[in-house]
């Protein structure tokens, strides 16, 4: 019983706490890669701690939408936390919903975020908005039919059951290979890195999601930072934990639990790496390509699908 | 003898399917050295399959076969064709006559067709490498359509070697590969053609400033 | 005792019109007393449905006008309960919105009219539903155009509404010859010599496969119009937005489901035992329909066409899990096939009570602002300041976001999608998969419609006069529109309930009850929904989020006690803000009219005009639109060919008298020579 409320706490604390070190590791590796020292390791929480800490500047055209974004930005991040297997397979909460709930808790923040992005009145925010709901939407289909795949081959669409099922596969069935890559590109864009979107851009040609934060300051801009560095990671996190759940328990013993950790940090550690690589070495695709880039993610989920009926 | 030889493992499964995205990619990318790239690694899966094929039969001439793929098809064809691509200097990319998504829709319906029509043999088969037979067609057949839709000489001559590719593997998963006198020779026939286009490519650049194929029609009268 | 509420809920209905007509210098108070009277009629309707859905009791009228052929009779089973129910719900709230609504016809217009036709129209839906016989039906389906109709063209001095009518009627009328011709074969089939429903029952089993498969065209076609599927949706958008608020709030809510139930009724009692064809043509219709009424929703300005796109959308969706029931149920799989018809009929439900009070707060924002154009407005959001919240729940809700009601039924389709996977065919399979991508491509376009109707027409500053000086409306037209919301949240968190009450429906129909298979009970040993694949509990996410909101807000106060907002100008480059810096809804969908622009094949016109030197710009027009593909390639060459036939045989209309005369005569005869063969 004590585990089953000690679990979905450590689940939200290791996503809250780890969350700001993926991307600090992100950058850090950039920075490597072009021959910088770059920031510290752990300079999104001094950016964190910060804007926590300061007061907001808050535009006179926005309304109460504006002020209530961050937190439903946060606390559907939140919830998704409690729905995803991070270090055992067991999820307590699972009852709670499915990854199709997921999805659409995605689609609560994103809703929100980019009403408050029209709602100062400022062209920045709208290009942001309108340019994110773009990439959403075409990245939508080929979420949903990855989606599908795995949830046909395991047997379900809760997570925690996905999990469990994969860990009794050895190799990945050239199906799920299939939805991995087209998963692969739909997270890459999902989560607004490179090729799709510039974290780091402040250029308003090229900017969509730091576009729509533009406004916010304070405490109001840290939710927001940190949930989407909650959002990259859990994206991450049901990547590694559905497709490689190498090393996650199945129980929810100590010991257990620690190595599971252990070689959740790796995977995480993998990807992050594998995303710095690929951002440090691709430019950022012009905006009207993108519908290209998730068709291919499309039409690869498409062939998993196809692969796992016909041939199986 | 070679029908009591059964090869049954995920890993060329896996393979195969690598194959079949590294076709993908050839069709979704603008960029004709990413093109090159794609055939080179689609190449090096290929190889990397057949080495294993080699292993799990106990055939071993197939790893003559699989040094070849990696010498010819991994290294030399891709070297000469970024060669040329530097030589003639072309400035625009991968140019069709459909547009991106409808040559995708296409490509991707003709996969369909591939694994649709192959259903039938393949449900026969062991519990793995069922997906040899259909990738290999799909990528023979993609292979054609880039040939009808692509503008370039030299993603017709890409089109090309994936056709051999799909053909190649083929031949190597269902029955393990063609004796080697024919293998040899069929490496051989493609090496020659690849440079003998190439050196029609720049010839053909020569005349006419563009390697546009559209153009030859101009040498109609 | 039900069958005495539902006589005097019919009288009552009869009444209010009469009212409506009666009084002519207080037009004011006929109206509220017709609508009342309405009002009133719409609950004992109501009652009707619960008590006919939870005493499981079918309830059976045979009227005492007896003629030969017609027989006026009525059944209400669990499938016309669950449309009552919706259709009363939605009669109700619009009866009472009403109330504030037509003061905007105070002293402008006639509105005895109005509230004749209103009432007739929401007596006329329940009558559809309920009829049990062939020419009843009929009779009651003509009735229910021809008042809405009228309602379309109330506001009948703007061109646009007439344009709008006659095009309505025009389809109405197609979408009638095909029913009455499809009730007519099944007739021929039949040997009860009846045009009872009863006897129609067993029709599927005694007709040829061919003639069941032309009866199934011609009911997909016929009520295909109705419900406003693609391609016959060309009067949805076009006669949704003239009619008047609380109109065009029942018409779309509900009016469009009574094709849905027709749907139901042939394909699953009449016309039993289908090929699974059937089933794959509806699925395929039903996607194609609702991708592409919302991408026709997200290039509209106009608030109330985006909504009527929506509508059939939404249509699109339900079609989809109608058709996947169908499926399922010709492959004998008839747990999934129930499923599916649950996830159809919530859908039903659901859409009926968010599309209701979207289209109320449409009537909100035209109520105060006199236009729906929603690039006049903009920053409603401080002046409607109850619309606002009321417009967002429906958006929220409509974009299939938990935890309201869109989202449950979106997850029950999801669901049943999935379950595609037990299909033997494996072309039906894959079909099934791609659908489930293209209803996700449509969620993702719907919440980016509703973002972009809500965002242009609420936020930011308001671009003009209208909307700056827009006013809140009556309370009771936001009180209804409040108890809409409600549902929509009542309907989400407690999907189980909604659920059970559409399960009798899917039961009656299928044989099958799956009550007990998809509910579960999660820890606090509260109901919840599941299925083979998953399990599900709005009230447990929104329990949670509502506790992290609570430890997030503590935090935020414990981090930093003395947090202070400052007031500032919105950062335009060191301009002050103007209305025009803002995003409107052209702008906003511009990435999407790129996107697809095959389908738009959008066109941009440029024109400069300069004054006397060239180079100061006088004005600049620019134009920019889509090219309505349907219309353009598909309509116009159907109307120039019927125009071009009509003109051929015009000579047949000679005008006189006599020749018409001897056209009757010569009729006569063949038709008691053909007797006679």
């Amino acid at each position: 019983m004590i585990q089953l409320i000690i679990l979905p706490i450590l689940q939200i604390v290791v996503i809250v706490g780890l969350s700001p070190l993926v991307k600090g590791f992100i950058n850090k590796t950039e920075a490597r890669f072009q021959c910088r020292r770059g920031p510290s390791l752990f300079q999104p929480y001094y950016n964190l701690t910060k804007l926590l800490r300061k007061d907001a500047v808050v535009s006179e055209t926005a309304s109460w939408i504006f002020r209530a974004t961050p937190y439903v930005t946060f606390i559907s991040i939140l919830i998704i936390a409690l729905l995803v297997p991070v270090l055992s397979s067991t999820v307590p909460a699972n009852f709670t919903g499915d990854v199709i709930l997921v999805i659409y808790l995605f689609a609560l923040g994103r809703f929100f975020l980019v009403l408050s992005s029209l709602d100062t009145g400022s062209a920045f925010g709208g290009i942001g908005g309108s340019r994110e709901m773009a990439i959403s939407s075409m990245a939508e289909p080929a979420m949903m039919l990855s989606v599908f795949t795995v949830a046909i081959i395991s047997g379900s669409t809760n997570l925690s059951n996905i999990t469990q099922a994969m860990l009794s596969y050895k190799l990945l069935s050239p199906a799920l290979f299939l939805a991995l890559a087209a998963l692969v590109i739909v997270i890459i864009a999902e989560a607004g890195r490179i090729p799709v979107d510039n974290p780091f851009t402040h250029l308003e040609l090229t900017m969509i999601h730091e576009g729509m934060i533009l406004e916010f300051s304070g405490r109001y801009l840290a939710l927001i930072e940190w949930a989407s560095c909650m959002k990259l990671l859990i994206l991450l996190t049901i990547l590694v934990n559905t497709f490689l759940p190498w090393g996650v328990a199945s129980g929810l013993t100590f010991p257990g639990l620690i190595i599971s950790f252990a070689f959740y940090v790796v995977k995480i550690g993998f990807f992050a790496l594998l995303i710095a690589i690929v951002e440090s070495s691709f430019a950022k695709v012009r905006l009207f390509r993108i519908p290209n880039l998730l068709g291919t993610s499309f039409i690869l989920a498409v062939l998993a699908i196809i692969t796992h009926y016909i041939v199986s | 003898m070679k029908q009591h030889i059964i090869v049954n493992s995920q890993t060329i499964d896996v393979l195969a399917v690598m194959m079949l995205m590294a076709t993908v990619l050839h069709i979704s990318t603008s960029r004709l050295t990413t093109c090159v790239w794609a055939y080179a690694i689609r190449s090096f899966i290929l190889a990397c399959a057949s080495g294993l094929i080699a292993y799990y039969s106990g055939i071993y001439h197939i790893f003559i076969t699989t040094g070849i793929t990696l010498v010819i098809k991994v290294v030399i064809i891709p070297g000469f064709l970024f060669y040329i691509i530097k030589k003639v200097g072309i400035k625009k990319e991968v140019e069709s006559y459909l547009s991106f998504t409808l040559s995708l829709l296409c490509s991707c319906g003709v996969i369909l067709i591939a694994y649709y029509a192959t259903e039938p043999i393949i449900r026969f088969e062991s519990t793995f490498m069922r997906h040899c037979l259909p990738v290999s067609i799909a990528i023979t057949l993609v292979g054609f359509f880039t040939m009808i839709t692509r503008k370039k000489a030299i993603t017709q001559i890409l089109g090309l070697l994936a056709m051999e590719d799909g053909l190649f593997f083929a031949a190597l998963s269902t029955s393990y590969g063609m004796p080697l006198i024919v293998e040899l020779g069929v490496f051989f026939d493609i090496l020659v053609s690849v440079i003998i286009m190439g050196i029609y490519v720049y010839r053909i650049k020569e005349t006419f400033e563009t390697t546009d194929t559209g153009f030859l029609r101009e040498l109609r009268e | 005792m039900v069958e005495h509420l539902f006589i005097i809920s019919i009288i009552l209905f009869a009444a209010g019109s009469l009212f409506a007509l009666c009084f002519y210098r207080w037009q004011m108070l006929g109206n509220y007393i017709s609508l009342i009277l309405a009002a009133i009629a719409s609950c004992f309707n109501i009652a009707i449905a619960t008590s006919v859905l939870f005493n499981h009791s079918a309830i059976r009228f045979n009227f005492l006008l007896y003629h030969a052929i017609i027989k006026y009779s009525f059944l209400i089973d669990s499938l016309s309960a669950i449309f009552i129910l919706a259709i009363s719900v939605v009669s109700f709230i619009a009866s009472i919105y009403s109330l504030g609504y037509t003061k905007l016809y105070v002293n402008k217009r006639d509105t005895r009219f109005l509230g004749f036709n209103f009432n007739f129209f929401l007596l006329s839906m329940i009558l559809v539903v309920t009829a049990n016989n062939a020419l009843v039906f009929m009779i009651v389906w003509e009735l229910m155009t021809l008042v809405s109709f009228f309602l379309v063209i109330f506001e009948y001095e703007n061109p646009l509404n007439r344009k709008a009518g006659f095009v309505y009627l025009f389809m109405s009328y197609i979408c009638a010859v095909f029913i009455s011709v499809a009730f007519f074969i099944m007739f021929s089939y039949v040997k009860t010599w009846t045009f009872d429903f009863d006897s129609f029952r067993y029709a599927g089993d005694v007709m040829p496969a061919i003639c069941k498969n032309i009866v199934f065209f011609l009911v997909l076609i016929g009520f295909g119009i109705k419900a406003g599927i693609f391609p016959l949706h060309l009067w949805l958008p076009l006669a949704h937005p003239a009619a008047p608020g609380n109109v065009s709030m029942v018409m779309s809510g509900v009016m469009i489901k009574t094709a849905i139930y027709g749907f139901i009724r042939f394909y699953f009692e009449f016309l039993t035992p289908c090929p699974p064809w059937w089933g794959v043509i509806i699925l395929i219709i039903g996607a194609a329909s609702a991708i592409l009424g919302i991408l026709y929703a997200l290039m509209e300005k106009d608030i109330k066409t985006l909504l009527a796109y929506s509508s059939v959308e939404n249509i699109g969706i339900i079609l989809i899990a109608i058709g996947l029931s169908m499926i399922f149920k010709s492959y004998n799989l008839m747990a999934l096939s129930s499923l599916a018809m649950v996830a159809g009929l919530y859908h039903v439900l659901n859409h009926a009570v968010f599309k209701s009070l979207l289209f109320g707060c449409a009537g909100n924002i035209y109520y105060s602002t006199h236009t729906k154009n929603i690039e006049q407005l903009g920053g409603l959001i401080k002046r409607l300041q109850i619309t606002a919240p009321l417009f967002l729940v429906g958006a929220l809700a409509i974009s299939a976001i938990p935890p309201l009601n869109g989202f449950m039924s979106e997850w029950l389709v999801f669901q049943s999608l999935l379950n595609g996977s037990n299909i033997p065919s494996v072309i039906v399979k894959v079909l099934t998969a791609i659908c489930g991508a293209t209803v996700a491509l449509t969620g993702a376009l719907v919440a980016t419609c509703f973002v972009k109707a809500f965002g242009i027409s609420f936020l930011a500053l308001p671009r003009s006069e209208h909307a700056q000086h827009a006013k809140e409306v009556p309370v009771i037209m936001y009180v209804s529109m409040g108890l809409l919301a409600g549902l929509c949240v009542f309907m989400g968190l407690f999907p189980v309930k909604i659920m059970m009450t559409v399960n009798h429906a899917s039961t009656e129909l299928l044989g099958v009850n799956i009550a007990k298979a998809i509910t579960s009970y999660d820890w606090l040993q509260t109901k919840t929904l599941q299925t083979n694949f998953s399990e599900i509990s709005p009230q447990s996410a929104t329990v949670f989020g509502l506790m992290f909101l609570a430890i997030t807000v503590g935090a935020m106060t414990l981090i930093n006690p003395g947090f202070t907002k400052k007031l500032y100008e919105t950062w335009t480059c060191g301009i002050s803000p103007e209305p025009r810096f803002g995003y409107t809804a052209t702008a906003f969908s511009k990435p999407f009219r790129i996107i697809f622009s095959n389908l738009y094949r959008p066109r941009l016109e440029i024109k400069t005009t300069y004054s006397v030197p060239k180079y100061f710009v006088k004005s600049i027009m620019y134009i920019s639109e889509i090219t309505p593909i349907f219309e353009k390639y598909f309509y116009a060459p159907l109307s120039r060919y019927v125009l071009s036939i009509s003109n051929k045989v015009r000579w047949i209309h000679t005008g006189s008298v006599h020749m018409y005369l001897v056209y009757i005569f010569i009729t006569l005869l063949i038709s008691m020579l053909a007797i006679r063969w």
